[in-house]
């Protein structure tokens, strides 16, 4: 049996752990999500979420291969995208390698394109009148509140009607 | 981070985008998931505490080949299963039962052949396994199982529906073995669960809404409801059935439905079909101030980790207000187990109030922690028993309370039956998805009753009756004249408020029931006939008449054949047989290939997974803490084209592409489902050769199975020679016997092969001396025993087999 065919639990933790860092993946990760290796017992959890095949068992030992190689890196690298777990099973349940491959290499692709600090964003929507609406992003002016918010914004439009009306 | 009035709005935005591969998009509404299972439907009608139930579960095929769906699921516990059918377009295929392995080969063939088919497997009394294959791209198929059941009900007219909507997870003990898994699930087969792949789906992920729609309807018939309660579900009355108020709901617990019809008297009622199938239902009689044997109660309480959190509150509560029952004559111990056991105190002490407020103070101590290995808690419990000093007159009990998420369930079956003596055994199920068809299999081999209950609900209510019942059943020794065929074999005890319900055979339209009440005096009651068409009534006392054998079974009796022989006889799943359909009209997959996708399934609702790190440091896939989820408010959406497949960039792409150039063909391809899973032909040692122990040398091994052929080729000699009217010679055999005696001396095997050894030293040894001076005819039974014994002791088990 090739020896990357034949790996025990701890091989395919430290392994995928040297690939990671090689790769710079946790570094890139500042709340620390991703940032830890996966474990032993992370790595059985895995299994029974059917994100891992189920291990090889030879002499009562669980044996890894290359397809968990893969997974496990998939696992990560998608979580280092700040994907949460449950959407990481949901696009990578029931991967065939060749979609694992790619789903790898457009993550890396992706990396590369963009900028270090990309964050999501939130969207707040205040109601002025019926009919009549502005998003405001989130933290745009954190000491407003919304209400406060909504009354400057009322002033702002009574004074552009009475504009008009001038 | 939401406050009233947040929107997501690039929710709405990720609609009109393009979606450029790698870029920022987010979707959650309406994004397709890849998961086979996209709905299900039950169906429930209730007539005289019969239910019948249509379980309808819709496949679909999200991926560009062809899919083989698994999935892993739970139905009402002991159950019968009558029929399997399957809905491609308009047209409407109906499954078959065959001897099970045949079962699983009919379908493979199918499969192979390119024709669309799927197979319906039973695992446990409450675990069924449903594989759909061939489903072409896009294509959506149902199937539908129908099944029936007889709902408990008790002295007040209450009446319970249980329909399990998920397996709990299930702890599976025993060393891991070298061969492969005979399942799709996750956890590897162990010497001690044989089929372990085949309990343990994959679960998904906290947060993962798998989409699969959920509807439940349920039709009471014969009146006006006085009360319903359905405790984990909001239900409400639509056109005169009770389905579910919400459309989104998960499978994730139980549906229970209790209910009592307005005006309905309980009483002790006989229905009989045409052909005379006859079902007894015996209410016990009212009796006041009743007062049975002292006790002495063993209360065994699950701490394993799956108990965590409100379920162990709950299970010692529980415990806490079934020990408040017992009176100053009764006797009590308590004992805690996961791993190990813990008891508290030594032996049994007097049930008075410095005891119980004692025992009350240690089952606040508990927590839930390690694995759940019952059945060594088992073995010392009824060790606690017969070591008792002080035995007249007093009944021995055992109250187990627990969530029975075992995989072993066979191997404590049989320790029960073995062990018992006289004890009483009793269950208590604490479960949002308990495994209650366990519970009721133990309670019924031990004459005692199961109630299940969920957690944190009103635990007084629902465990007021099982105080009362505890050890001291009504009547004993029931028994009904003139009738045949009754199952269960042994009448099962009446229970103060619980009623009971046998099957049998009849051509009377009466019958008569004679037992003994507990104060010594007699019960005697004649129940009429009500005639009735309802083809239920002969699946279940099939059902039971099943359950008998299975029992026997366990304990080594060769009742295999009666089972498959009465299992489709009247189209029944057992353990022993499955449902088969193949879609003979197209070949949809003629180039053959595809994919293979397991469904995942919900945790069971408020399990803690926190607390399974004792199990998860044994060689087994156990859940356990997790970070907790980002925070769903926006999430970035890498959609991945598969345009991209292989063209390599960046640190990723390199890794993919070392894999794939290390990796070869072999590793590009999709894994599992193979074109034709190779049923390539097995070494002949394989075939029924029970010595096929990979810890033992290879060479050994063939030496050994060389024997055993050589020996089977004798034994079919003689055969042939009595067939022909001469008496056999005896040396052939002889040689045979001694070869094989020289290669089970060489190898360990010889001590492993415990029958064939006893099988070479005795009734073969017979047969030859017979052979020796006898006539055909005086031969001829001693062969026939040889030639079952040898099988017997040759035989290698299917997987199903260790688990009944």
């Amino acid at each position: 049996m090739n020896a990357a065919d034949n790996l025990s639990l701890d091989d395919l933790s430290n392994g995928v752990q040297k690939m990671l860092a090689d790769s710079g993946l946790l570094e890139a990760q500042g709340d620390g999500r991703v940032a830890a290796a996966p474990d032993a017992r992370t790595i059985r959890y895995y299994t029974t979420l059917g994100l891992l095949d189920r291990p090889k068992i030879v002499e009562r030992e669980a044996r890894y291969g290359k397809r968990h190689v893969l997974q496990l890196v998939a696992i990560k690298a998608l979580q280092a995208t700040g994907l949460p777990l449950a959407e990481v099973q949901s696009r990578l349940y029931g991967c065939s390698n060749p979609e694992l491959e790619a789903l790898l290499t457009s993550v890396s692709e992706a990396r590369r394109r963009r900028p270090v600090d990309v964050r999501p964003v939130t969207w707040r929507e205040v109601t002025l009148e019926p009919g009549l609406k502005i998003v405001v992003q989130e933290g745009w002016s954190p000491r407003t509140s919304p209400a406060a918010l909504e009354e400057r914004m009322r002033a702002v439009l009574g004074a552009l009607s009475n504009g008009g009306a001038k | 981070m939401k406050s009233p009035g947040a929107v997501n709005l690039i929710e709405k935005l990720a609609e009109e985008r393009t979606r450029d591969i790698g870029s920022l998009c987010v979707s959650r509404e309406g994004r397709r998931v890849r998961l086979p299972l996209a709905g299900v439907k039950i169906e429930a009608r209730v007539a005289d505490r019969v239910a019948e139930v249509a379980v309808r579960q819709t496949f679909h095929n999200p991926f560009a080949e062809h899919l083989e769906a698994v999935y892993i699921f739970p139905l009402g516990g002991g159950s019968a299963v009558s029929a399997f059918e399957m809905k491609v377009g308009s047209r409407t295929i109906q499954g078959v039962v065959k001897e099970r392995g045949q079962a699983r080969q009919d379908y493979q063939k199918a499969l192979q052949d390119g024709k669309r088919a799927a197979l319906l497997e039973q695992e446990r009394d409450d675990v069924f396994t449903v594989q759909v294959g061939n489903l072409p791209p896009g294509e959506e198929v149902s199937v539908s199982i129908t099944y029936s059941e007889r709902l408990p009900f008790f002295e007040d007219g209450t009446t319970e529906l249980r329909l399990p909507l998920v397996i709990g997870e299930r702890y599976i003990p025993g060393q891991p073995l070298d061969r492969d898994p005979v399942g799709d699930g996750t956890a590897p087969d162990t010497d001690q669960v044989p089929d372990a792949s085949r309990i343990t789906p994959p679960r998904l992920a906290p947060g993962f809404d798998p989409k699969v729609a959920l509807g439940i309807e349920v039709d009471l018939a014969g009146g006006a409801l006085a009360d319903l309660a359905c405790s984990q579900h909001a239900v409400k009355l639509a056109s005169g059935r009770i389905v579910l108020t919400r459309q989104d709901e998960a499978l994730n617990r139980d549906f229970v439905l209790r209910w009592r019809l307005a005006g309905d008297r309980v009483r002790s009622t006989f229905l009989v079909t045409k052909d005379g199938c006859g079902m007894l239902s015996i209410v016990p009689p009212k009796r006041d101030g009743f007062l049975g044997l002292a006790r002495d109660v063993v209360f065994v309480l699950d701490r394993s980790g799956s108990m965590g959190g409100v379920k162990m509150t709950s299970a010692a509560r529980a415990c806490s207000i079934l020990l408040a029952t017992l009176g100053p004559r009764d006797k009590f111990s308590i004992v805690a187990f996961d791993d190990s056991t813990e008891w508290h105190g030594r032996g049994f002490v007097r049930a008075d109030e410095a005891c119980i407020a004692a025992g009350d103070r240690f089952l606040r101590t508990i927590d839930a922690r390690g694995g759940t290995e019952l059945d060594p808690a088992f073995h010392e419990t009824f060790e606690a028993i017969r070591a008792r000093q002080e035995t007249t007159g007093r009944m021995p009990v055992v109250v187990l309370i627990t969530d029975g998420q075992v995989g072993n369930e066979s191997a404590i079956l049989k320790r029960l039956q073995q062990q018992i003596g006289d004890a009483r055994v009793f269950t208590v199920g604490i479960d949002t998805a308990v495994n209650e068809a366990f519970l009721k299999r133990l309670a019924g081999a031990g004459g005692g009753t199961c109630t299940c209950c969920i957690p944190g609900e009103a635990l007084e209510e629902a465990l007021r009756s099982v105080g009362r019942e505890i050890g001291a059943p009504m009547v004993t020794d029931l028994r009904i004249d003139g009738v045949d065929n009754v199952a269960p074999a042994r009448m099962p005890d009446l229970f103060a408020g619980r009623a009971t319900t046998v099957f049998f055979v009849t051509k009377d339209r009466s019958v008569r029931v004679r037992g003994r009440l507990s104060d010594g005096g007699a019960f005697d009651e004649t129940v009429k006939a009500d005639e009735i068409e309802l083809p239920a009534i002969a699946h279940l006392w099939a059902r039971a008449r099943v359950a008998d054998l299975e029992d026997r079974f366990r304990l080594g009796e060769d009742v295999r054949q009666q089972i498959i022989d009465l299992a489709v006889k009247h189209t029944l799943l057992t353990r022993f047989t499955a449902f088969v359909i193949v879609d003979e009209s197209e070949i949809v997959n003629k180039n053959g290939g595809g994919r293979k996708v397991v469904q995942p399934v919900e945790m069971p609702d408020r399990w803690e997974m926190q607390k399974r790190e004792a199990e998860a440091t044994k060689c087994m896939p156990m859940a356990c803490a997790m970070p907790a989820p980002a925070e769903e408010d926006t999430m970035l959406d890498l959609e991945i084209s598969q345009d991209t497949a292989g063209a390599g960039g960046g640190i990723f792409g390199q890794i993919a592409d070392k894999l794939r150039g290390s990796g070869g063909k072999k590793f590009k391809t999709a894994p599992r489902f193979a074109k034709a899973p190779p049923p390539a032909p097995k070494p002949k040692q394989d075939e029924g050769f029970a010595g096929d122990d990979k810890s033992v040398p290879k060479a050994e091994r063939e030496a050994v199975a060389k024997a055993i052929d050589a020996l089977a080729k004798a034994l079919a000699a003689a055969r042939k020679a009595v067939d022909s009217g001469v008496v056999p010679v005896p040396e052939p055999l002889e040689k045979a016997r001694q070869a094989l005696l020289a290669a089970l001396a060489a190898s360990d095997l010889g001590t492993r092969l415990a029958d064939l050894q006893k099988f070479l030293r005795s009734t073969l040894v017979e047969l030859i001396a017979a052979l020796a001076t006898a006539t055909v005819a005086s031969v001829r039974p001693v062969l026939e025993k040889a030639e079952k014994e040898y099988r017997t002791a040759t035989h290698k088990p299917n997987f199903w087999e260790a688990t009944i």
